[in-house]
């Protein structure tokens, strides 16, 4: 447990003190940005599983990944659009379900009012990126279930 | 660079000699990856928790420590396993 949540510290602060590397990295094919998400995601780690401590740490890095690296992060079936055409450009990027995905397990039935703020600050980022217009909606439709069992 | 003792003694002393070295630049932090990395793989569970935690104060706590490519694909790898 005391590992997971190093681990997880460890990795926000590399998100948090230097994003320029990391976006570099995974511009230049190293795919940083990909393995953190990896191993945020649900077939990694079950995060509520965890204690609130090590589940605050994963908002958090949750939030830095949201906010500081949307250019990296493409709607669902944009891929689809450039199959064959944009093979290195489909590898820098991350569909926003992979990320989405993560985020909605993370926070759901979580109870503790300090992570709670967090976890609506998360859904309100994601509405956000994705709720404005009609293309990206698409992408966020399959998951508007689970948004609404979060935020009610 | 760091060794076995350097991380099996891993008291708060060590700790703090070891963020010491990575901050003032004598050693390099993927040197210290790459020291612990044998411990995340061959060694039992508290090793692992040891070398993550290690990592992860040295990263936490030298925040303008210049870090390379190489170092950060490391470091990610090492708190994704």
């Amino acid at each position: 447990m005391h590992a997971i949540l190093s681990a997880i510290r460890g990795i926000y602060a590399i998100l948090k003190y230097h994003p320029q590397i990391v976006k570099d990295s995974q511009q230049n094919g190293d795919g940083c940005l990909s393995i953190i998400i990896e191993a945020l995601s649900p077939k990694s780690i079950h995060i509520p599983a965890y204690n609130q401590k090590v589940r605050m740490a994963a908002f958090k890095c949750f939030e830095l990944l949201l906010k500081n690296f949307n250019e990296f992060y493409r709607l669902q079936d944009e891929g689809n659009d450039r199959m064959g055409v944009d093979i290195e450009r489909k590898q820098v990027n991350i569909p926003y379900t992979n990320i989405i995905s993560g985020v909605l397990t993370a926070i759901e039935s979580e109870k503790d009012p300090r992570n709670l703020l967090l976890s609506f600050e998360l859904t309100r980022i994601v509405l956000r990126l994705l709720g404005n217009d009609k293309e990206a909606y698409q992408t966020l439709k399959p998951f508007s279930e689970d948004i609404f069992e979060n935020i009610s | 660079m760091t060794d076995a003792s350097t991380i099996s003694s891993n008291d708060d002393q060590s700790m703090l000699s070891l963020i010491d070295m990575v901050s003032s630049r004598k050693i390099n932090l993927l040197e210290v990856v790459i020291g612990l990395e044998k411990y995340h793989t061959d060694g039992n569970a508290d090793q692992r928790s040891k070398a993550i935690n290690v990592l992860s104060t040295i990263i936490y706590e030298v925040a303008e420590i210049g870090l390379d490519s190489i170092a950060i694909c490391a470091l990610v790898q090492f708190f994704s396993k």
